[in-house]
């Protein structure tokens, strides 16, 4: 358990002398990548089942794990400094991952899961690049993980109903009379 | 929608934005003739007419879509090069005399970050139709082994009768070989797998948010167009695509159909043979990436120069004003901007403001706003002036020169918060070169701000203007609007009301409370008798929110629109994004 803490602070480290200036959220960036990923290996997926080239068969896992990404994906995760903007309609898949309570908070488990969910994807030309750069988006969340990020759901913006509306108008000059010079 | 507000709103498109989207319908329509001259080329050609027979017209969309991200590839470097656009910023006005086209030139210059960001777009679009159509083409190449006693089939074992008459890059293909292994047996397969992953990672960390919020991701990843470029000039060096080299001897059009007698019928007694084409991409790529490389060894030149502070000045409101030494730079003009870089900080990072002191100044200086952790960290560094300061590397200056303002007989100058920056330099070259330049008669200056403390640092600089220009009437006007207020505040104004200064700024014009009305002061400017006869023109120059920008556009096309025979006036608006 020490050798582990030692190397995981010397990451921590190496990272934060490139990266001092600012405070680094790698969960958002994973998040982006992954989503991406998913789009392109949907798309892929979709291509090699329509022209039924050689073990098209993957692709249809590849499909099933690309709808799979794009679940998870969607929801952009809440920020520690700002107040991160929701992606349209993000509230439903977002249910679904509050319910899963710790399984999609922690981003270790994205990590273990996507790089082994990746695996039978490589075995196929049309599907080989984007599970190479689910792995990386995968390597992202790892690093997420190391800095013990997590992920929280977004609210929904609530307009304020504290502070009552104006009665009077701002002062404005009046209309009909010609502003002065200087 | 009414006719006159569709009218409006078609002006304002062909006056604002035509020579962008002029410029971009030139781009587009060249990407789709270069992708479909190369199509009809490689579909119609007869030297790729056995290659057509083994995987039909996949090898035309590839090489079509080839040649548009060579000719993308070879676009995307040009509009990162600052140092090369400031040349061509700086010659144009010798080339190009009529001043209104100089102005639709300009302002296309302005906005090459946006054009990086189109090309980058098709790049990514024809990459994923060049990837497509090889995957088909690799997935046929070896799936075309399954075939027996047809063109195909021959053309596979032509290499066993004559050495170079080898079309299929696949020969030992068996039953078991999985696609992928093939395929990483080519460079071309495996700088492809490069290229696309480097080209995911790039376009992931391109989003708005990762710009905004984790810049420092957005321009590390970036790099990664250096891998790209290198796979990019290595990916067709081994000549896979094979095009048939003795087209005399043996005719395709006559043989395709005799397949079956090649080597025995004495039309077709000679076998066809094939060559690799040789690769091309570095043709296109060489002269911007050596402009690209002379730009950054430019750049790094410039930071390794000496920059001195001379002054660092702390104003309210999270502002503070640095004055530096400008022996080793050029003259920066009004509106242009440089980027600063403190090696204590962050070794690799540059970060841009905008220059607020005139030419004639023997010192330079930017005001910087302490919002980010970068200039956050760098305001605590320099507190301990004159001693312990920090080396800090300039580099510019950048961006058009607003010297656009003495081609107007009056100028209307409006500026919301940190966005007056600009207008500070360009009010101070106005007062120290209004005796060379006659044209200009009237300056209008606004400024919108919504609190007060940021008012101390420009209200020096508007009090030293109002005194000099004292005996000039009539040519600086300057109105500026507090848009939010206290209760504490509003009272302070109360009591204020009859004083002879404006409690705020110390300045003899007061403050005005609430947004300007521009309609009726636009009105009264056409109304004002400036004593000349011809035609005014007056520019009106906008940093702002995009609201703010999109209400003056709608007012300048009607004033212009209403006024056409009455006065003559003309407004011309230029929006600068500073």
């Amino acid at each position: 358990m020490a050798t582990t803490t030692t190397a995981t602070a010397t990451a921590t480290a190496a990272i934060k002398t490139v990266f001092s200036t600012s405070t680094i959220e790698w969960a958002m960036w994973a998040n982006e990548h992954v989503l991406l990923t998913g789009y392109v290996l949907g798309i892929f997926s979709i291509l090699t089942i329509i022209f039924h080239f050689p073990l098209w068969q993957i692709a249809i896992y590849g499909l099933l794990l690309a709808l799979f990404i794009i679940i998870i994906e969607y929801p952009r995760s809440g920020r520690i400094v700002k107040k991160s903007k929701a992606r349209p309609l993000q509230k439903y898949p977002s249910l679904l991952l509050t319910k899963l309570g710790p399984l999609t908070r922690n981003y270790f488990i994205r990590f273990v899961v996507y790089i082994l969910l990746s695996l039978p994807c490589l075995f196929l030309i049309s599907t080989i690049a984007p599970a190479i750069s689910l792995i990386i988006g995968a390597g992202a969340y790892g690093l997420a993980a190391l800095f013990q990020e997590q992920w929280i759901p977004v609210e929904p913006k609530t307009t304020d109903n504290t502070v009552p509306m104006p009665t009077r108008p701002p002062p404005r000059e009046p209309l009909y009379r010609a502003p002065s010079n200087a | 929608m009414s006719l006159q507000s569709i009218r409006l709103w078609f002006r304002l498109f062909i006056v604002n934005d035509l020579a962008t989207i002029l410029f971009l319908f030139i781009w587009i329509v060249t990407n789709i003739i270069l992708f479909i001259a190369q199509f009809f080329n490689y579909h119609q050609s007869r030297s790729f007419f056995y290659l057509r027979a083994l995987i039909s017209d996949g090898v035309s969309v590839a090489r079509a879509s080839a040649l548009c991200l060579n000719f993308n590839c070879l676009l995307i470097l040009l509009p990162v090069c600052r140092n090369l656009l400031s040349l061509i910023r700086y010659l144009l006005p010798h080339c190009i005399i009529e001043s209104r086209f100089r102005r639709f030139t300009i302002r296309l210059f302005d906005q090459h970050v946006e054009f990086h960001r189109c090309v980058g777009y098709a790049i990514c679009f024809w990459s994923f139709v060049h990837v497509s159509a090889h995957i088909y083409n690799y997935e046929s190449l070896i799936d075309v082994h399954n075939e027996y006693g047809t063109l195909a089939a021959v053309l596979n074992l032509l290499y066993l009768k004559s050495s170079d008459s080898q079309i299929n890059p696949f020969d030992k293909i068996n039953s078991n070989t999985l696609g992928v292994g093939a395929m990483f047996g080519t460079t071309a397969g495996i700088t492809g797998i490069i290229l696309c992953v480097c080209l995911l990672i790039i376009l992931s960390s391109s989003t708005m948010l990762i710009r905004r919020s984790f810049y420092e991701i957005f321009w590390y990843t970036h790099h990664l167009f250096i891998v790209f470029f290198v796979c990019l000039m290595l990916h067709g060096l081994q000549g896979i695509v094979k095009s048939q080299i003795n087209l005399q001897e043996h005719n395709p059009d006559i043989c395709a159909s005799l397949y079956r007698e090649w080597g025995t019928n004495e039309q077709c007694r000679i076998y066809p043979r094939f060559a690799g084409s040789k690769p091309a991409s570095w043709i296109w790529l060489c002269v911007p990436l050596c402009l690209y490389i002379l730009e950054r060894i430019l750049r790094f030149i410039r930071s390794l120069q000496q920059v001195k502070i001379v002054n660092v000045i702390r104003h309210k409101s999270n502002v503070i004003e640095i004055h530096f030494n400008k022996k080793s730079m050029t003259t920066p003009q009004p509106g242009q901007y440089i980027y600063l870089k403190c090696f204590s900080l962050a070794k690799f990072e540059w970060h841009p403001f905008t220059v607020t002191s005139a030419a004639e100044e023997n010192y330079v200086s930017v005001h910087i706003r302490t919002i980010g952790n970068w200039t956050k960290e760098l305001a605590k560094n320099l507190e301990k002036y004159p001693e312990d300061i920090p080396r800090i590397s300039i580099d510019g200056p950048y961006g058009s020169p607003a010297d656009d303002v003495f081609n107007y007989d009056g100028v209307i100058l409006i500026g919301a918060g940190i966005g007056v920056t600009p207008y500070a330099a360009i009010l101070k070259h106005i007062r120290s070169s209004q005796a060379d330049h006659l044209r200009l008669r009237r300056v209008y200056f606004y400024w919108m701000c919504n609190t007060t403390a940021c008012y101390e640092w420009f209200a020096e600089m508007l009090q030293e203007l109002e005194r000099e220009l004292r005996d000039r009437i009539n040519f600086l006007t300057y109105k500026i609007y507090l848009t939010q207020w206290s209760m504490s505040e509003a009272r302070a104004i109360i009591e204020n009301n009859t004083d002879t200064c404006d409690i705020w700024t110390g300045l003899q014009a007061k403050t005005h409370y609430g947004r300007p009305n521009f309609d009726v002061d636009f009105q009264s400017i056409i109304d004002e008798d400036w004593k000349i006869k011809d035609k005014r023109d007056i520019g009106v120059f906008v940093c702002g929110p995009k609201p703010l920008v999109k209400q003056l556009q709608r007012l300048c096309i009607k004033m212009n629109g209403d006024s056409i025979s009455k006065n003559k006036v003309h407004f011309y608006l230029n929006k600068e994004n500073f």
